[in-house]
């Protein structure tokens, strides 16, 4: 039985990601080690290094962009079985992150349970997150390689990110919005309105900067602006955000979301 | 194809909003009208149709909010300056009156704006293309002596509910002023010389 654990993802800025494994493998079965990278746990995880030594435990992962200080890379192993060609074994996804030392996060589990009880029962309500894409192949209408620019942001491709689709599938949330202040402005564009608020939601999913939260009773929607992870002993707890409701002429309001299914 | 005719009995030739509507109706035009097959800011006048916003800046009736993609057109100072001693034309000794003329001069500037850096500096570039090459039609449509130099400005990013960028273009305009004095005197006299004393 083959067992790989990412033990440790280490950035080491500016230059490359350090990623150290164990693999327990006590029949000497251990054939081709593959490391993946992806943007988020579920993948889809792009293989960066294939072929590597039996007896490797560490990788410098030198291609990686580290784009921004919201911005996460998990890592994967995968192990082929000499003994059974077909058998493939993978290790669970690991980004940069604290270990969690058990009694520390029973104390986090607490927190976020309460807080999970607190919305789902008391004063939350089901938003929808869209998160945008960072990866992945680019728009094909209005995506300019040479200056990475995006064209036209009306696209209904890559809604004005540059990216094909433009965000991920949605997921639904348990959040609470705080009131919120309307000022208007007056410019050259004329009238213009601005609207933020505070929003707060559990540990996971994580959410970025520029990522957007639906409301599917009105269906506004939100642009995340700013970001507050709040942490006991280092472990999330849940993530207090900034959010801008968008102009009506946004594009982002043409992205399709069920507005119906407000269950979770 | 959009057509310009002033229609506010308030507003005289040459006045700003009859500069500034002549403006808006030439680039109007530019991304309205023609079939450009997936050309993807077709105007139209209908808000709630239209893949672009352009209209006159800083007005305060628009229903519209926030409207990008969009351009507006504004009027910076104007200069007119004289051409002559006392800007005098001509005198006619007969009549006394004197001619008057000089050169009145200003500036257009047109914010293309958008969210996005490259659209902004696309729609800079069509407005600025256009622009300079209807400097015929302003001439016929306003009488325009000139209308360059047309300067393409840098794209400018600023932070309001969301990311926006600016790409300013800028036009001046030059026309000719003419205008006539007519002494009090000399009507006077004309008014005297047509009623017969009793």
């Amino acid at each position: 039985m083959i067992t790989p654990k990412i033990e440790r993802v280490l950035p080491v800025y500016p230059e490359y990601m350090h990623i150290q494994w164990s693999i327990a493998d006590p029949n000497g079965f251990v054939g081709n080690i593959e490391l993946a990278r992806s943007g988020s746990p579920e993948g889809p995880f792009t293989v960066v290094a294939e072929n590597l030594p039996k007896d490797s435990f560490f990788y410098q992962d030198f291609e990686v962009s580290k784009f921004g200080l919201s911005q996460n890379f998990w890592y994967r192993l995968r192990i082929s079985s000499n003994a059974n060609a077909d058998e493939k074994v993978l290790s669970l996804p690991v980004t940069v992150e604290h270990k969690m030392q058990p009694h520390r996060f029973r104390l986090a589990r607490k927190a976020r349970r309460d807080l999970y009880v607190t919305l789902s029962r008391l004063n939350g309500a089901v938003f929808v997150l869209l998160k945008k894409k960072r990866f992945g192949p680019r728009c094909t209408t209005c995506y300019n390689s040479f200056t990475q620019d995006v064209v036209v942001s009306t696209c209904g491709e890559c809604y004005s990110t540059g990216y094909q689709g433009g965000y991920h599938d949605p997921v639904s949330i348990w959040g609470k919005v705080d009131p919120t202040v309307i000022q208007q402005q007056f410019g050259t564009q004329g009238i213009s309105e601005i609207a933020r608020l505070g929003f707060v939601t559990l540990d996971y999913p994580l959410i970025d900067l520029e990522d957007i939260i639906v409301d599917i009773q009105t269906n506004r929607r939100f642009k995340v602006l700013q970001k507050m992870q709040t942490e006991s002993s280092n472990i999330v707890v849940h993530q207090d955000l900034q959010l801008s409701e968008l102009a009506r002429t946004a594009i982002e309001y043409s992205f399709p979301v069920s507005l119906t299914n407000d269950t979770l | 194809m959009t057509l310009y005719k002033n229609p506010n009995k308030y507003i005289g030739d040459k006045f700003t909003l009859d500069i500034i509507g002549a403006y808006v109706a030439v680039i109007r035009d530019r991304f309205s009208g023609i079939d450009y097959g997936d050309f993807p800011w077709k105007f139209s006048e209908e808000d709630n149709k239209t893949r672009i916003f352009i209209d006159a800046g800083s007005v305060d009736t628009y229903e519209q909010k926030d409207a990008r993609p969009g351009i507006f057109i504004n009027r910076s100072s104007m200069v007119f300056s004289k051409l002559a001693i006392n800007n005098r034309a001509a005198y006619d000794v007969k009549s006394d009156t004197t001619d008057f003329y000089c050169l009145g001069g200003g500036q257009i500037s047109v914010d293309c704006i958008s969210k996005n850096r490259g659209e902004s500096s696309t729609l800079g570039d069509i407005v600025a293309t256009h622009i300079l090459m209807s400097e015929d039609i302003f001439r016929a449509v306003l009488n325009f002596r000139d209308m360059s130099p047309i300067t393409l400005g840098a794209t400018q990013p600023w932070e309001k509910d969301d990311r926006t960028f600016v790409t300013r273009v800028t036009g001046e305009f030059t026309y000719d002023i003419s205008w006539r004095q007519i002494p009090l005197a000399v009507r006077l006299s004309r008014i005297f010389g047509s009623v017969e004393p009793s």
